[in-house]
């Protein structure tokens, strides 16, 4: 048993690790104008969307209408969010103003849908060994653009590539946490799982309806925003489906 | 009902493309809607749209990966081509009538990836056409809305306006028949004409619906529109299917 725990929690760890992989393609990208910044704001609006699409189908299989609920609590926590930190002086490290605030609604709803997927590694292990670890390489794989899209949004805000993969890690630390008691208490947790999918989508279509578009409409033409955002998304469902 | 899918289909799609005469009735009464109302009518059809590709993706992904996956590509080059034709929504801008044609001609490329999109619904199954064309009926009636608060504040009268909202939208039946016509005989190209119009209607959202809703300011609502539009979709599709 206590063997089985030890692997649920490296299996976890791998899965938070490849998250700050995301951050690599931006240590290549030195100046960030204002129709750059708009065009990664199009890309990661397109590979949230994408995100968020995988795991309405994935919450769908356990039940349409819970991850439909988890949705709306998801759209109803980044509004509350935003209303919270509407009128506070936001400071990241060194940034201020509306880039922090992005940042920290962006990490709250990673770090928050992250335990949702830990969720997911610990109960695939009440499905054997073999399932487990082609659920962990699948998350493992799907952290890399999470990370991508936490980078996309702090790296235009003038973080360092280094700090951009350490809030990446960061954003799915819960995922090693919540593995093991979901490995352990497995049947608590499995109905608890189209919520947490659910929720994480619904925060990410909102976040890049209130935020990202916005924003990447202002400095860019809508049809390149739309091009970058429908491939970016593209490319998240491929990848998705070839896992 | 009749049974046959192409007079069903023609119907129905039909029946979506007059639908957009609705938009135009609240100018009807010489009250132009609040700005809030606008960006909604942009919004609400936008969160349709995004569901219903979401939907028509997900078929064409389960039909097979490699010929949908070429088949978004070609339907977001369409689009991005298509978007040349976009007329400035800008209120200022001065009337021309070159602008009327070029509204014509954007406001039927556009209806026509809808077109193909009911078209391709049909034939995957009766049920989802018929669920599509009744999505896109009500997306017709926000799209012509947003088009009539456009053109009238250019001096179009409101009957003209129901009329070239209407006109736009019949690309609609048109290659909604012609798709299933085609895939009728040609069932191969299914999964490509999913990816196809999925990814269409996506690009089309985000490269002119979304931005010209959030020009009339209300981020908040127009944010809610579309992601509550969307959800109502899915949760009505996996209710109704």
């Amino acid at each position: 048993m206590w063997t089985s725990v030890a692997l649920v929690f490296v299996y976890g760890s791998i899965t938070a690790l490849a998250t700050g992989l995301g951050a690599i393609p931006f240590a290549f990208l030195r100046e960030v104008s204002p129709r750059t910044l708009a065009l990664a704001n199009a890309v990661a609006s397109g590979l949230m969307l994408g995100a968020s699409f995988g795991l309405m189908s994935e919450g769908a299989h356990y039940g349409t209408l819970e991850t439909l609920v988890g949705g709306a609590i998801g759209a109803a926590f980044i509004l509350l969010g935003e209303w919270l930190l509407k009128d506070r002086e936001v400071e990241f490290g060194q940034l201020k103003g509306a880039g922090a605030k992005r940042i920290l609604l962006i990490l709250g709803v990673m770090t928050l849908h992250s335990f949702s997927e830990g969720v997911a590694v610990g109960v695939a292990f009440g499905g054997g060994e073999k399932l487990a670890a082609l659920i962990t390489i699948a998350i493992a794989v799907h952290n890399i653009p999470e990370g991508l899209a936490i980078s996309a949004v702090m790296r235009p805000q003038g973080s360092s590539v280094a700090s951009c993969a350490g809030w990446s890690i960061f954003s799915s630390l819960p995922q090693p946490l919540m593995a093991v008691p979901a490995f352990i208490f497995v049947d608590t947790f499995r109905p608890l799982l189209p919520y947490g999918l659910g929720f994480a989508a619904g925060a990410m279509v909102l976040m890049v309806f209130l935020e990202l578009l916005p924003e990447a409409y202002e400095n860019e033409k809508p049809r390149l925003v739309a091009l970058w955002a429908a491939l970016a998304l593209g490319a998240m469902v491929l990848f998705q489906q070839y896992l | 009902m009749t049974t046959d899918p192409t007079l069903t289909t023609l119907l129905l799609a039909g029946i979506a493309a007059a639908m957009a005469a609705l938009g135009a009735l609240p100018y009807a009464f010489g009250a132009s809607p609040p700005r809030a109302w606008v960006a909604g009518a942009y919004a609400l059809p936008s969160g349709v749209m995004i569901g219903a590709a979401y939907l028509l993706g997900t078929e064409g992904l389960r039909e097979a990966l490699p010929s949908s996956a070429l088949g978004a590509l070609i339907g977001v080059a369409f689009i991005y081509w298509t978007q040349r034709f976009a007329v400035s929504t800008e209120k200022g801008a001065a009337a021309d009538p070159v602008d009327g044609y070029r509204q014509l001609l954007q406001g039927s490329l556009h209806s026509a990836s809808e077109g193909v999109a009911i078209g391709v619904a049909m034939a995957v199954s009766l049920a989802f056409g018929t669920f599509l064309a009744l999505v896109l009926a009500v997306h017709n009636v926000g799209e012509a809305l947003g088009l009539t608060e456009f053109l009238s504040h250019r001096g179009m009268k409101v009957g003209e306006c129901a009329g070239l909202a209407v006109a736009t939208k019949l690309s609609q039946p048109l290659l909604a028949v012609a798709t299933l016509a085609i895939l009728t005989s040609v069932p191969q190209l299914l999964a490509a004409v999913l990816g196809f119009a999925a990814s269409a209607m996506f690009s089309l959202v985000l490269g002119e619906l979304v931005p010209t809703a959030y020009r009339f300011g209300a981020r908040r609502l127009i944010a809610l529109l579309l992601s509550g539009s969307a959800a109502a979709v899915l949760f009505f599709e996996d209710l109704l299917l």
